[in-house]
Formats: structure tokens, C-alpha cells, sequence
């Protein structure tokens, strides 16, 4: 215990030291109790804010990368670009039209049916920064944070499927889990027949596991997996994954295994949803408030 | 080797370090080469405990660990634990370390980066540490052993010589 008195102040030697790892010993498990059983979230606040602009700065050089990878880009590139985001534009604004006539006539339906329907949700755009946060776990930090109402618990997509869910937040940014993180689990069903079940993260970013499924259940390779709006995460209908194979015959554990659409590892913006959005009315009113959105005028 | 007299270690050199190893810990490389990325801030934490131990001890550690659960979005208290447990290892056994030849103190650095996984793991969400528990979770510290060398070649120079009194 008196080993290394030699060239140190008093105050650190001996039992002091004994002393303060006790004391951070306890504290630790304190702090992890608290944690895990939730009580309270507001102590993590001091620490995030400290290294939210290490976060920043260790970004930076990638998001200039990208950026001048498209300052190099030349023109021929760029219109060509153009030309290919304007057809896309077109086409769905073509989709538009017959969404709103559609959703129009799902609310009179439903309004006869007596029940209340949520169309269109608010999504709100994000940028996932450039960094790694921990091995072996998906996840991607965002830009945004609860400034932007951005809460724990909100869908997150891309413009091709579900990506995650919002896990935490600060004020400036955001933790999103992915759906292929070990420890996440999403609801589905099978777009063609509807059959629900659930489907686990594996920690490859390019597979799904569909582990509760009985032997003979209908599914079979290219089946659409959709969110079923169970558990009350995502909303329902957004497409997830796509099946990819059947299980060998002789293996022991029967899971399907299923491909995500959205492209986890290389997205550069996100859409966050915004699970409170208000449900429309169930007659429709004169000027509703889809046609009303920016998205009309940017056609022209 | 960590200077044998103490150095005069500045805050400013101490904490603009931490925050350096706290970039290079969730620096964006490609997911295979990250699971190999060794941990920059106990390596650190290492690094301060021998050459400056009057400035970083085990409440410093501590700290450092509790942004480093924040950062890399542990729950509160797992690095804390580990690095508070690791800095008062280091603190018991500095004096015979600092006379040790660099092999032994790599031989050092893997076994008290081992027990800081191992102490992160233990505090693992049952979930999670169901997931991580393969070979590959234990290469960062093996990766952190063979980079202790660059740690002391690079960090005197952050360090200015005590002034004399």
C-alpha cells in the first residue's frame, strides 16, 4: 500500500486511492441502475453537450469531401443528373395526382365506415454525420435533434424503406438504431397476404431474420415485407424488406432471412416521421391540407 | 517510456489529448477496419496516469469515462467503471512500469485494456452483450497494445519539462 509514496503528493497514496475507486465504484453502478430502469434521463445532458461538437468536427472532413467530389463533377454529368431527377420528378408527380384522389376517397370511405384514419405523415429531412459510434452496433447519429421536435421512438426512413428508429436525442442531434442493429426488432407483415410477424436485426447491414414463422407459413422468397403498424413505432405500410431466400431443409432453426430496401450504409438524407401528426378529418373539408404543401408549386 | 521525473503535463495539453483520442475513437472508417480501432481514450488515460499522475487519477478517469459513454452511446456508468478501475491498476503499479522495457509495458497495456472490455461487457445490456460476445470484440485491445509504442512516441511532445523551482 505505501509502494508509491516516493514522488507523489500526499493526498493520492494509500487508503485515498482505495477511497476513490470505491467511491467511483459506486457511483458507476448508481448511474447504471438509474439507467437502465429509466428513471431519469436528464443526467446524460452535460455529457452529450461536451461532445456533441467532437461529433461535428470529426465529420467535417467527409462531408468536404463530398462536397467537392461535386464541385468536380462536370457539367455533362450534372445536367444528365438533371435530366434524370426531372423524369423521376414527373413520374412522381403522376403518382400525386392519383395519391390524393385515392386518399380522398379512403377518408369518405372511412368516414362512412365511422373511423378515423391517419394519412400522410409530417416528415421532417436529416443528415446522418459521418462517424462510427460503436462497433458491432448500427447505428447512425443525425443532425437534428429535439430543436427540431425530433423525440425518441420516431421512424426514421429513406426514400426506399424503413431505416430505424429514433433511439436518443439531444438538442442538436439524434441516435438512430438501425432496423438491422442486434438488438432491434420491427413488426411486419407480408404486403401479398398480410401474414404478420416480426423481423430481428442481425448486425449485417444487408440482412434481416424472420425467426417466428411456423413451418408451413405462406411466404416465399421476393415476398414484400411492409411495416404492420403493430406496437405503435412505425406507422403502418411503409416497405421494409424483401425476402431473400428459404431456409435449407435440414436446418435446425427454419428462419427466413430477408434483404432491407432502404440503403443503410450509404444514405445521405434521411426522413425523420412525425408520429404526432394530427389525423385528418373524416370528411374531407374544402381545401385539404395536402394539396396545400410546396411540393405542388416546385412542379412548375 | 513516460518520463521518469514528472513533467509538467498542462491542462490544456491533457484535455485537448482526450479530446483528440475522443475524435479518433468514432472516426468514420469502413465498419471492418472500425471493430479493429483501438480505444484511443484508455490508451490515454494509460499514458496520463504514468507521466502526470497528480493530474489525472481516478476521478479524472472517471469523468473522461463518463463522456466516453456518452459518446459512444454506452449507458452511463460502463466506461466510467471500467476506465476509473484501469487508472487506479495503473496508479497502484507506476513505479515499476516506468523502469519496464516497452514489450513488457505492451504486455501491460493488453492485459488492463482486456479488463476494461471486460468490465464494459459486464455492464452490457443482456441484448447487446449477447451480440458482441465473439472473438472479434476483444481485437481492439489487442490493436491498442500494439499502439501503446505510438502513444509514447507521440505524446511528449506534449508535455513541456518542469520548471525548476
Amino acid at each position: 500500500m505505501r509502494a508509491q509514496t516516493s514522488n507523489k503528493p500526499l493526498f493520492a497514496t494509500g487508503s485515498t486511492l482505495h477511497f476513490k475507486l470505491a467511491l467511483c465504484f459506486c457511483a458507476s453502478l448508481l448511474l447504471l441502475a438509474i439507467e437502465n430502469r429509466g428513471v431519469m434521463t436528464a443526467q446524460r445532458l452535460p455529457f452529450t453537450a461536451m461532445i456533441a461538437p467532437i461529433r461535428q468536427v470529426v465529420s467535417v472532413p467527409t462531408r468536404l469531401f463530398h462536397q467537392l467530389a461535386g464541385l468536380g463533377s462536370s457539367q455533362t454529368e450534372l445536367m444528365s443528373e438533371n435530366q434524370r431527377l426531372k423524369e423521376e420528378a414527373l413520374i412522381l408527380r403522376g403518382r400525386q395526382l392519383k395519391f390524393e384522389a385515392l386518399e380522398q376517397e379512403n377518408i369518405r370511405l372511412r368516414g362512412l365506415l365511422d373511423s378515423t384514419f391517419k394519412v400522410g405523415d409530417q416528415v421532417l429531412i436529416a443528415e446522418p454525420l459521418a462517424i462510427n459510434v460503436y462497433p458491432h452496433e448500427n447505428l447512425i447519429v443525425v443532425n437534428k435533434g429535439s430543436r427540431y421536435g425530433i423525440e425518441v421512438g420516431q421512424a426514421v426512413v429513406d426514400g426506399n424503406g424503413v431505416v430505424g428508429q429514433v433511439l436518443r436525442v439531444s438538442a442538436n442531434s439524434a441516435d438512430v438504431v438501425m432496423i438491422t442493429d442486434p438488438s432491434h426488432a420491427i413488426p411486419v407483415q407480408v404486403n401479398r397476404n398480410g401474414l404478420r410477424t416480426i423481423a430481428m436485426g442481425t448486425g449485417q447491414t444487408d440482412r434481416l431474420e424472420l425467426p417466428y414463422l411456423s413451418g408451413n407459413a405462406d411466404i416465399q422468397p421476393g415476398d414484400l415485407l411492409v411495416t404492420s403498424g403493430l406496437g405503435g413505432v412505425f406507422p403502418a405500410g411503409y416497405p421494409v424488406a424483401r425476402v431473400v431466400a428459404s431456409p435449407p431443409e435440414a436446418a435446425a432453426s427454419r428462419a427466413y432471412s430477408a434483404a432491407p430496401i432502404a440503403r443503410l450504409d450509404r444514405n445521405r438524407e434521411l426522413l425523420v416521421v412525425r408520429s404526432d401528426s394530427t389525423p385528418l378529418p373524416r370528411i374531407p373539408v374544402s381545401n385539404d391540407p395536402i394539396a396545400s404543401k410546396p411540393l405542388t408549386n416546385a412542379a412548375r | 517510456m513516460p518520463p521518469d521525473k514528472p513533467y509538467e503535463a498542462s491542462l490544456v495539453g491533457v484535455y485537448g489529448s482526450f479530446g483528440l483520442a475522443m475524435a479518433l475513437r468514432i472516426i468514420p472508417l469502413p465498419p471492418d477496419w472500425f471493430a479493429l480501432n483501438p480505444d484511443w481514450i484508455a490508451l490515454l488515460l494509460i499514458y496520463w496516469t504514468l507521466a502526470a499522475p497528480d493530474r489525472v487519477g481516478v476521478i479524472t478517469a472517471w469523468v473522461v469515462g463518463l463522456s466516453a459513454d456518452a459518446l459512444t452511446g454506452r449507458l452511463l456508468g460502463q466506461h466510467a467503471l471500467a476506465y476509473a478501475v484501469m487508472a487506479y491498476l495503473n496508479l497502484r503499479v507506476r513505479d515499476p512500469l516506468l523502469i519496464f522495457p516497452v514489450p513488457l509495458q505492451c504486455l501491460w497495456v493488453l492485459l488492463v485494456l482486456l479488463l476494461g472490455q471486460l468490465l464494459v461487457l459486464w455492464t452490457e445490456r443482456i441484448e447487446i452483450a449477447d451480440s458482441v460476445m465473439r472473438l472479434i470484440y476483444w481485437l481492439p485491445a489487442l490493436t491498442g497494445a500494439l499502439a501503446w509504442p505510438l502513444v509514447l512516441w507521440v505524446m511528449p511532445s506534449v508535455m513541456r519539462p518542469e520548471s525548476e523551482p
